[in-house]
């Protein structure tokens, strides 16, 4: 079919592996979010903290500076430090979320494209594999692939000693960020198609997450409970974090209601993206 | 670094060469308890199959069960001889679908968007690309390929429906009602490019459309729908054969019943569907000279005679009438 030609031939040539058509989506869609310099810039922003946190490991660690300063040691590294760097990178990740995510589902929706990506050789499970995978990738660079890092030069500037005591920080604390962002991308992607409109996604999601917290404080307050607490996103994780970096002895307060708050979180968006995704909308 | 390509442009199952564009056995679909297809079932071999039929009639519902997007509750669909419901992604890698609907993502270029079309179809990056731009050329919309969707017309949407459906370069175009919403000269140049694309002969076509002069410009055989039924199949080469025998006659005189059954019993068929002058189809044996003889035996007047296409619209009717 040259362009020369102008006319219509068949294509036979070669073909891609089915299993690695979800990368065409995740490709296009990593595009379209980094084409937004705003959220570019943003996601360059985030490496900052864990920036700072590996200059303050290495002054940690450096004599020089500590015989500047005139004391033994200068920060603590050690469960809190980690559990610290979580919280914060965890909002970084989810406020990156609130504007990114948005746009993975809801114009495909609204445009009524899912027609065409599901009349190509392509399934719904690759379809929502390519755009979740944006999410994961991304996050990860965010959260928990440098926080690995950190824990890696850690472990080797810390010495033997420290490694021996705390070499289970290291799958705690990927095992954190990655509940945090299965949870989380799944939640943002039901919120993109299920309203459609990625301005109110991103607005449903922010809702989510502050509005959530202050009902979840509110009804602690008033009712003298804790259970609130499981309709604050950020406070469920905690929860969950708390067992998982040992920052109290167990058992832990609302663990488990934690645990199954995330579980159905987590199913409950999956069923709306699996209802939502379909080539066809039938209106009984 | 992009997954390596497969070697295999071939179909993983090969369909028999003489299999059927598309076939039904018994193919009854249902959403929820309402019953939209009601056992049909036919086979079609025409390089442009014309679906037809009103509104409601399932034409796209059974476009939706050839492509996979819904189950038959019983019997089956197939397409180039592969099962709808147990292979449909081997059917959609072969099959090009233009929807009815607008189902263009609006912020991407159209080459961007074509492009992502023809790599989801399984066509490398590279191929996919250059692809794109060719099929773009090919439908006129070479200049304004790098223009945002959201910025396209209505009919400049429909050429890009079509460009997408057309990049892999598949063995069936699906297109679903493609002269919606078109001015005539795009109208045409829509139609035109159908024609181009049924004469290279490298790909058949279902055309589902409500406009039966498209039909009838492009079509070699339709099927008519009503209801979830099949109340007409036609091969409209083999119809338009047929129609050169059909005469349409002005008889003036008093014995005009007379005259008519004397044809009749002569091997004459008679269309009831014609008021006011009679139509009839002469058989091998009849020349026209006969009727002449007919009508003076009775002392009448043949004022007109003239040999009348059956038309589309004609034969749509009378679907529609019998389908009642």
């Amino acid at each position: 079919m040259a362009v020369y030609k102008q006319t219509y031939c068949g294509y036979h040539g070669a073909l891609t592996p089915a299993w690695s058509r979800f990368l065409i989506l995740y490709r296009y869609a990593r595009r379209a979010i980094f084409q937004s310099k705003l959220l570019l810039g943003f996601y360059i922003v985030g490496f900052l903290f864990p920036l700072v946190d590996l200059i303050v490991l290495y002054l940690s660690h450096n004599p020089t500076f500590l015989n500047r300063l005139h004391v033994h040691s200068f920060f603590a590294i050690n469960r809190y430090y980690f559990f610290t760097f979580a919280h914060y990178q965890s909002f970084v990740g989810f406020l990156f979320t609130a504007f990114a995510a948005p746009g993975l589902i809801a114009p495909d929706l609204a445009n009524g494209g899912l027609a065409l990506y599901l009349s190509r050789p392509f399934s719904r499970a690759e379809y929502l594999l390519g755009k979740i995978a944006v999410l994961w990738v991304l996050l990860s660079g965010l959260t928990w692939i440098p926080g690995l890092l950190l824990f890696l030069v850690q472990c080797d500037l810390g010495g033997a000693a420290w490694r021996a005591q705390n070499l289970w920080l290291g799958p705690s604390l990927v095992a954190a960020f990655l509940i945090w962002i299965l949870v989380l991308s799944l939640l943002a992607l039901a919120l993109s198609a299920w309203v459609k409109w990625r301005i109110v996604a991103g607005a449903a999601l922010l809702g989510i997450y502050f509005f959530g917290a202050g009902l979840g404080q509110a009804i602690n307050f008033v009712l003298r409970t804790q259970y609130g607490s499981l309709l604050d996103f950020m406070e469920l994780h905690l929860i969950v974090w708390n067992g998982l970096f040992r920052l109290a002895p167990p058992p832990l307060p609302l663990e488990l209601e934690a645990w199954a708050v995330l579980a159905g979180l987590a199913l409950a968006s999956l069923a709306l993206i699996l209802r939502k995704v379909r080539p066809l909308e039938v209106v009984r | 670094m992009p997954p390596q390509v497969e070697p295999a442009a071939a179909p993983a199952a090969p369909a028999p060469a003489a299999a059927p564009a598309v076939e039904f056995d018994g193919l009854t679909v249902r959403y929820g308890r309402r019953e939209i297809l009601h056992g049909l079932s036919a086979r079609f071999h025409g390089r442009v199959i014309g679906l037809l039929g009103p509104n409601g009639a399932g034409k796209s519902t059974l476009i939706h069960a050839l492509l996979g997007f819904v189950r038959p509750a019983s019997g089956c669909a197939r397409v180039l001889g592969l099962d709808a419901a147990r292979q449909p992604l081997e059917i959609r890698r072969q099959t090009g679908y233009m929807p009815e609907n607008d189902a263009l993502i609006a912020p991407m270029t159209a080459v961007s968007f074509v492009r992502l079309m023809a790599e989801l179809a399984g066509l490398p990056s590279e191929p996919a690309l250059e692809r794109a731009h060719e099929a773009l050329f090919y439908v006129g919309l070479g200049e304004a390929r790098y223009r945002k969707l959201g910025g396209y017309s209505l009919g400049m949407r429909q050429l890009a429906k079509l460009a997408q459906a057309i990049a892999h370069g598949p063995r069936l175009l699906i297109l679903d009602e493609p002269t919606n919403s078109l001015d005539p000269p795009a109208r045409a140049r829509m139609l035109r490019l159908i024609r181009e694309i049924r004469d290279t002969g490298e790909c058949q076509i279902l055309l589902c459309s409500h406009l039966l002069r498209d039909v009838e410009e492009t079509c070699d055989e339709v099927v008519i729908l009503k209801q979830g039924n099949i109340v007409h199949h036609a091969d409209l080469a083999e119809e338009r054969r047929s129609n050169e025998r059909w005469l349409e006659v002005e008889v003036v005189g008093a014995d005009v019943a007379g005259f008519a059954t004397a044809a009749a019993a002569r091997g004459c068929q008679l269309d009831p569907h014609v008021g006011g002058s009679l139509r009839l189809r002469l058989p091998a044996q009849l020349e026209v000279r006969d009727l002449y003889q007919l009508a003076a035996n009775r002392g009448l007047q043949l004022r007109r005679l003239s040999f009348r296409r059956d038309t589309l619209e004609d034969i749509f009717l009378r679907a529609m009438e019998e389908g009642s």
